[in-house]
């Protein structure tokens, strides 16, 4: 009798611990679901970085906004003025051949030459993911125009390897890469060289990059 | 007795091994975040507090370069009513901001959709197959150009060449904006070729491969009417200038 109550009381209490810590996961759960959803658990440097992005992105729509709203104000001055509209539409198409690759671009930068191990037993090869990283590196830190081997990257470039030629866009070139970006120099260059960056990746695969900074790099139009 | 007494205290001892056992792993699995959630609130809180301020500014900023392009155009439509030349011009301007990605895009085309797999990682896993990581985005955006793409948007954000798509830890910022998953990549273009070429390409065959041995969220879908959204950023410079 002693050993079946013993066997039950032991069941009962197994039975409470386990209602006990089973019904205190869910609400674990939660918290553990909330702080992800309010990043209230994320990593200060990672948040300092994101309100970084964040006060560069407010930068940059001040600027088209002030941009439009002195547009705005021109056109309401020369409302019966078509001279003065002509003139404004003829700078904007000047500006927007800039952006759509009908003019060529001169301005300073930087330019990053990138060489293959091509000597040895097993020669180095740098990857889709890396050139991708690399050229991305650059836009994040302040390139404005970026050529690969004097190839001007446009919004439907894609860059990609197959064997020992390297595809940009519908153009075909090969190892070495000389990677020419106009920009914040300063930006650029610390961008590509913090510790545990793309090119410490590149360098730890025995692919050389080095990066120079040119006061004066010309981009040509795009063909 | 004797015997009844000591299977009590086996018994005890027992529970106590197992219970001090199972809140030991209990304690174990939820360290880091016990610790994180008791070291950093008070600083996080303030951060996540500027985060969201500069999230509601863009924002509001957003709706006003909107509506400011929408001032310009309806001026430029009633301007170009009163000349030819005028009008002529103003054409011209509106093919090189379609160009220039400053212009809503619509038409038929590609919609990849990623996002974080639900299954939590066990502790044998490696967390990093559970998770869509910026490089992915970037290789999916390489693809759609590779395969045709005439204009591509990750979310709400317009993909154009200097679009960065960074993460800062576990947040994938893309044209320095946050972006929450899942991550919509939508590509305006000729769908049999863009979703053909892309379903086939290795890249996406081992996304689906993590979908389907970790739970990631991966799919690819063809559409017959798709759009993408202007891009914000200002057409002008600072540093490149028109070369002589």
């Amino acid at each position: 009798m002693s050993k079946v109550s013993a066997w039950r009381s032991s069941l009962l209490i197994l039975f409470v611990i386990s209602l006990v810590v089973g019904s205190l996961l869910p609400g674990q759960a939660r918290v553990v679901r909330e702080m992800k959803q309010t990043y209230q658990n994320e990593d200060p440097k990672d948040l300092i970085r994101v309100i970084k992005d964040l006060q560069q992105r407010k930068q940059d729509l001040l600027t088209e906004e002030s941009r439009l709203s002195q547009k705005v104000s021109q056109y309401t001055r020369a409302s019966n003025d078509t001279a003065a509209q002509v003139a404004q539409l003829q700078h904007e198409i000047e500006v927007l051949k800039e952006r759509t690759g009908e003019v060529a671009l001169s301005g300073p930068g930087v330019r990053v030459t990138i060489k293959e191990e091509s000597s040895g037993a097993s020669p180095s090869m740098i990857a889709d993911d890396d050139l991708l990283l690399l050229l991305n590196d650059l836009w994040a830190s302040g390139a404005e125009v970026i050529s690969v081997n004097g190839i001007r990257l446009m919004d439907s470039t894609s860059v990609y390897r197959a064997g020992l030629n390297v595809h940009v866009g519908a153009k075909t070139t090969t190892m070495p890469l000389v990677i020419d970006a106009i920009g914040d120099t300063e930006n650029m260059s610390k961008g590509l060289q913090i510790p545990g960056g793309v090119l410490d990746l590149l360098n730890l695969r025995r692919i050389s990059a080095i990066v120079q900074k040119v006061s004066k790099i010309k981009i040509g139009i795009s063909t | 007795m004797n015997g009844n007494r000591r299977n009590s205290v086996i018994f005890l001892v027992v529970l106590f091994v197992t219970a001090t056992g199972f809140g030991y792993l209990l304690a174990v699995q939820f360290e880091p975040t016990v610790n994180k959630a008791y070291v950093v609130p008070a600083q996080n809180v303030e951060l996540v507090d500027i985060m969201q301020g500069l999230e509601a500014e863009n924002v509001a900023s957003v709706q006003r370069i909107l509506d400011l392009r929408n001032q310009v155009v309806d001026f430029e439509a009633r301007n170009a009513a009163t000349s030819g030349e005028v009008a002529a011009l103003t054409q011209r301007v509106q093919e090189l901001r379609a160009k220039a990605g400053q212009t809503d895009m619509m038409g038929a085309g590609v919609v990849v959709t990623l996002s974080d797999s639900l299954r939590t990682p066990t502790l044998s896993d490696d967390p990093n197959y559970f998770v869509i990581h910026d490089g992915y985005l970037r290789s999916i955006v390489n693809l759609m150009r590779r395969y045709g793409a005439m204009a591509i948007s990750i979310n709400d954000q317009r993909i154009l060449a200097d679009s960065p798509i960074v993460c800062a830890g576990p947040i994938i910022l893309v044209n320095s904006t946050r972006m929450s998953p899942p991550y919509v990549i939508t590509a305006l273009g000729d769908q049999d070729m863009l979703g053909d070429s892309i379903s086939q390409d290795v890249f996406f065959r081992v996304l689906e491969m993590y979908r389907d041995q970790f739970g990631i969220v991966c799919s690819l879908e063809k559409k017959a009417s798709l759009s993408v959204p202007a891009s914000l950023k200002t057409s002008e410079w600072r540093y490149a200038k028109g070369a002589q």
